[in-house]
């Protein structure tokens, strides 16, 4: 006896249900015109495609208890060990940027920061899809942070520390490669 | 007038409209009387023939096609209350499958990063790198610098 119409379509259909849900509601970034390279000065000659990366700035405290439902997928991070001292945090924003190969995007980091981000292209390794970033952030025409690192297509890199109204701030980058 | 041969047929065969049939029943002969008589003798007699033939030769057409039909296993009858449980627990599984996509893929979500740095440079004391574990047991990197006040910041 074959499969009801039920038994065949309810397992595709519910997936497809149920991603359709809770899609983040988050401000587009301030895009400003693509830019070389902070540091590199010109693109890196296997940069191409596209980085879509989200750039979320966190402000975490130790008043409070309040935990921001958007932060949900960083939930395991923030109440990890490494941010024990802080008891609240909150998504003051978050940054999508579309940077093209050998190009960088600036976002805004609160305590009139900026963020640096450039998306150096591909590496990848052991059969995954890999990206090289590098992240800068600057204080006027100061860099306080200067780092190149490469992750999986669709991970996530946090950074931490920079003082901010009772608290620090904390950055969460995840990237994925698009147009490649 | 007598009726044509044809038109008695087909009243004798009920294939007229009926507002011709009963025209045509008053109008009719005894010439058409007669024939219609013969027509309904010659038909009892042609019924009687045949039914008295069929009788004599049994037609069982069922066992001839069965022997040529495809065997197929008896279908299995399912009691209506299993059915309904195995349904519902094929909607049930879709769901927590779905469910468990969905908090796998959620959007946003990072998984399993490996995360290489290669460069970091940073003003002040220093900085920490460290792996944070997430609840899925994949690690995100974490630099952690010590921020400076402001006096004692210097460009890289």
């Amino acid at each position: 006896m074959g499969k009801s119409v039920i038994e065949q379509w309810a397992s595709p259909m519910a997936v497809l249900a149920l991603f359709s849900l809770g899609q983040p509601q988050v401000s587009r970034a301030q895009t400003e015109a693509q830019r070389p390279a902070p540091s590199e000065g010109k693109a890196a000659t296997d940069a191409t495609g596209t980085a879509m990366c989200s750039v979320r700035v966190i402000h975490a405290t130790a008043t409070g208890t309040e935990f921001d439902a958007r932060l949900e997928p960083l939930r395991p991070q923030l109440k990890g060990q490494a941010f024990q001292s802080f008891t609240n945090f909150a998504l003051l924003k978050q940054h999508e940027l579309s940077i093209a190969g050998g190009a960088s995007q600036r976002f805004d980091v609160p305590g009139e920061h900026q963020g640096v981000l450039a998306y150096e292209g591909r590496a990848d390794a052991g059969g995954k899809h890999r990206l090289r970033l590098r992240l800068e952030i600057q204080d006027g025409k100061a860099k306080l942070l200067s780092t190149k690192f490469v992750i999986n297509d669709g991970g996530t890199m946090m950074q931490a520390g920079l003082k901010y109204d009772k608290g620090v701030l904390v950055l969460g980058i995840t990237c994925r490669s698009a147009g490649q | 007038m007598a009726v044509a041969d044809d038109k008695l047929q087909s009243l004798f065969d009920n294939e007229l409209p009926s507002d011709e049939a009963e025209v045509l029943r008053r109008d009719l002969s005894d010439e058409d009387l007669l024939k219609l008589a013969a027509l309904a003798e010659l038909s009892e007699t042609v019924r009687g023939t045949v039914s008295a033939e069929a009788a004599t030769h049994e037609l069982d057409l069922w066992s001839s096609l069965a022997d040529k039909l495809p065997q197929q296993p008896s279908a299995q009858v399912i009691p209506l209350r299993r059915k309904i449980v195995r349904r519902t627990t094929a909607i049930v599984s879709a769901l927590a499958l779905a469910a468990s996509l969905l908090f796998a893929l959620r959007p946003g979500s990072p998984g399993d990063s490996n995360c290489e740095i290669e460069e970091l440079e940073v003003v002040g004391t220093g900085a920490t790198v460290m792996k944070v574990a997430d609840d899925r047991g994949n690690d995100t990197t974490l630099i952690w610098f010590d921020h400076q006040e402001e006096d004692e910041w210097e460009s890289l």
